[in-house]
């Protein structure tokens, strides 16, 4: 069999189902029917019916080698629709309809009827003929030989009117096994598809940052790393990383490549998109640095967010304005893309062994000891009370107890200006004291 | 601001840096020690000597051993063993005994796997600690005596010490009071000498509960107590000068936790990372705007100490999270895909 269009799936096993009714009914021959050695009684017509009913019992391996082909022929022709369109779904649904259009099998009655209402007189006598031949003690060869030949005549036609009613019966068990199948993953094809849509239509952008491991820690900004991408597969997105009809392409050709069940169901079918693109996305990046990235993209780092986004975090404002110092730790690459912008802002810029660790740190300096206790949400007080029993020495416990004793504990803290307030951290809105 | 002529190495662009001073490093407890063997600073600086100190022998034994720390620089690296601290203090110096906190001879070897030293003790055992004192008083000669090539001869001394658990809070305000004591017979010696402090507090979630709760105990302990030392020298130790040549306090990491010092690894880092800017900053600015002069609040030296505030950020490029960022982004500016919608 060869499927070459699912609209004619049908007649391809139409087609193979009367090959297959053929050879099966090479079986119903005279030799069969009437063996010249027999040793009983001879009853042809009854043989010849048993052989013809017989015939269709033995016919279910047969169409299930059809379907199985069928099925194969069938998954190949949905990979190369999925290669061109994941969204293309004609394959399943058209050959669901082909092998609908198959008639149903026969059952027990019907068989019976089938037989019955083709054997014809000629081939009643014919039988009844070499039935009395069979039985006759003095064989006249010559006689019995023209009785056989005709006998013969007569099966062959029975034969040639039964085997497409056979092949009706073999295409119909194929389609009682296809076609539901096909009907059912056109469906899920569509509803995969369906799913699909969905979750490009719903998809949220997920912002221009990408998130380090811990709150202090971030990547690149995620339009650098597409440039970057876009850099490495042209193919599928545009210079700007927007992603073009290719990507869908390329999904599909990569869906084709795998297990077909993957399409045919919602929540594999959306996993698979991530896993596809997220792949794409890792092949792209591998083996380039922080530095590299944005040498490849020839954006410029965006040091003056980093460096706003290291900002002291214990912001207990002072009667001194902070006296600020900056760290880096720059990855030490073969460019020096990233060190020298680097080292426009902070001139104290290290290199670091570490190729994609940048690391920034803010020193400030303007705070009392006061301030920094005061600082702690929990109160100076609380503070005070809690440390007095860990003093290192017998002098400074009785300090911080006649400091708990006599400090009037007031959490109002003057204005701005005037004495330390407490200025919420830019990033968390929570205060941490450091 | 121009950008200064990048080196071609971390350790070049260290080492040809004109020197201005010679630094002794104060480095208290496990912890501070791991940091700062780990952070290559010797190696790069060769005007930098260390008096490591801790409550552990195996430590120092480690560190004293044929392939340890010490063999590497014998001339610039001095250990001391904080033993413990004997039962009866009679053979102690009168003018010690405010400060030492006697124990009975059934809690004196507490510590180590017998359970947790407090900070009182770990005090205790550095005041009365001989080795300590030889070990910072030979480091003081080694900084003040170093020739130097430079403008003029400064020494900095840095305590460093991680208030993790009770060796470095507890032992810091004492190893400070001691360093002033024995400045005074350095006094001439050179033109600037003054005291910076680096302290990592705790902020390590992975720690067990009991131990991250010392921690933050002993965080706020230490900046307390530095607080009331730098208002009243005479509460912070015998000498009662603590303070005269102290320069910047600086506090790195919250002491209630929350992500600065992440975990040990990320905590090292940082703590080198200031290390090396206050040691081997690799312009003379850099070291001028962390001397105490540039610093208008500690120059006034109003009885209340300057603290530090700290920020950090990292930015990591990891191809994998950052894949599935991008592969988000992607997602959601995808094309409408083509043919029908199916019913």
């Amino acid at each position: 069999m060869t499927i070459t269009n699912p609209r004619t799936a049908g007649a391809a096993v139409q087609h193979d189902a009367g090959e297959a009714a053929r050879r099966v009914l090479a079986a119903v021959s005279l030799g069969a029917v009437a063996p010249e050695s027999y040793p009983a009684q001879l009853h042809c017509q009854d043989r010849l019916t048993e052989f013809a009913q017989a015939a269709f019992g033995k016919v279910r391996p047969d169409a299930s080698a059809i379907a199985a082909v069928a099925r194969a022929e069938l998954d190949d022709l949905r990979r190369t629709e999925l290669r061109t369109d994941p969204f293309a779904s004609g394959c399943f649904g058209q050959a669901a309809h082909s092998i609908q259009a198959l008639p149903d099998p026969l059952d027990p009655a019907g068989i019976n009827a089938g037989v019955a209402g083709l054997i014809t007189e000629p081939l009643v006598a014919a039988c009844r003929e070499v039935d009395r031949a069979a039985a006759s003690k003095l064989k006249m060869r010559k006689r019995t030989e023209r009785k056989r030949r005709r006998l013969k005549a007569e099966i062959d036609l029975f034969n040639q009117k039964l085997r497409p009613v056979l092949a009706d019966h073999i295409a119909g068990l194929v389609r009682d096994d296809l076609s539901g199948e096909l009907a059912r993953r056109d469906e899920m094809n569509r509803r995969s598809q369906t799913a699909l849509r969905r979750r490009r239509a719903e998809a949220a952008d997920p912002g221009d940052d990408i998130p380090g491991s811990h709150r202090f820690s971030c990547g690149p900004r995620v339009e650098v790393v597409l440039k970057a991408v876009a850099v490495k597969r042209p193919d599928l997105l545009d210079r700007d990383g927007r992603p073009t009809d290719a990507t869908w392409a390329a999904f599909g050709a990569n869906a084709a490549s795998g297990e077909l069940g993957v399409m045919e169901d919602p929540h594999r079918a959306i996993d698979a998109l991530q896993r596809f693109l997220e792949s794409m996305v890792a092949e792209a990046l591998d083996g380039l640095t922080l530095d590299a990235l944005y040498a490849l993209t020839g954006e410029p780092p965006e040091v003056p967010n980093w460096i706003g986004r290291s900002a002291a975090r214990l912001q207990a404002v002072s009667r001194e304005e902070p006296y600020r110092v900056r760290l880096a730790q720059v990855p030490a690459t073969a460019s020096d893309a990233l060190y020298q912008q680097i080292l426009y802002h902070i001139q104290t810029a290290t290199r670091s062994e570490d190729g994609n660790r940048l690391q920034l740190v803010e020193l400030t300096y303007a705070f009392c000891a006061e301030e920094v206790l005061r600082a702690d949400p929990r109160g100076l007080g609380r503070v005070l009370a809690s440390i007095q029993l860990h003093a290192s020495n017998p002098q400074l416990a009785t300090a911080i107890r006649a400091q708990l004793a006599t400090t009037a504990l007031d959490r109002h803290y003057p204005v701005h200006g005037v004495g330390p307030e407490i200025v919420p951290p830019r990033s968390s809105g929570e205060v941490t004291v450091g | 601001m121009a950008a200064t002529t990048p080196a071609t190495s971390p350790v070049l662009a260290v080492t040809s840096r004109p020197e201005t001073m010679n630094h002794v490093v104060v480095v208290l407890g496990d912890t501070s020690i791991n940091a700062f063997e780990t952070s290559g600073l010797l190696a790069a600086n060769d005007n930098i000597c260390v008096v490591l100190a801790s409550t552990e022998r195996a430590t120092i034994e480690a560190l004293d051993g044929p392939a340890g720390f010490r063999s590497r620089f014998p001339d610039r690296v001095f250990t001391a063993y904080l033993k413990p601290a004997p039962t009866d203090f009679a053979q102690v110096p009168d003018e010690l005994l405010p400060w030492l906190t006697p124990r009975p001879a059934s809690q004196r070897l507490r510590g180590g796997a017998e359970g947790a030293l407090d900070r009182a003790d770990a005090a205790t055992r550095l005041l009365l600690s001989e080795d300590f004192s030889m070990a910072v008083n030979a480091a003081l000669i080694w900084a003040h005596a170093r020739p130097i090539q430079g403008v003029h001869l400064a020494v900095g001394v840095l305590g460093f010490a991680v208030a993790g658990r009770m060796t470095g809070s507890g032992t810091l305000p004492a190893a400070v009071d001691l360093i002033e004591n024995k400045l005074v017979d350095f006094a001439g010696a050179a033109d600037e000498v003054w005291i910076d402090l680096l302290i990592g507090t705790a902020s390590i979630h992975q720690h067990p509960r009991r131990e991250f709760e010392d921690a933050r105990v002993g965080s706020m302990a230490l900046v307390a107590e530095l607080g009331f030392a730098v208002a009243n020298p005479a509460v912070a130790g015998p000498s009662g000068r603590f303070g005269a040549h102290l320069g910047q306090i600086l506090v790195l990491g919250p002491p209630d936790g929350g992500g600065t010092l992440k975990d040990v690894q990320e905590a090292n880092a940082s703590l080198q990372l200031a290390l090396s800017a206050i040691l081997s900053g690799a312009s003379q600015r850099q070291r001028e705007a962390l001397r105490p002069g540039a610093n208008r609040t500690v120059n006034g030296r109003r009885p209340d100490a300057v603290f530090a505030g700290i920020g950090v950020l990292e930015v990591v490029f990891d191809p994998a999270r950052a894949a599935r960022t991008v592969a988000q982004r992607i997602l959601a500016t995808m094309p409408e895909p083509n043919g029908s919608v199916p019913a």
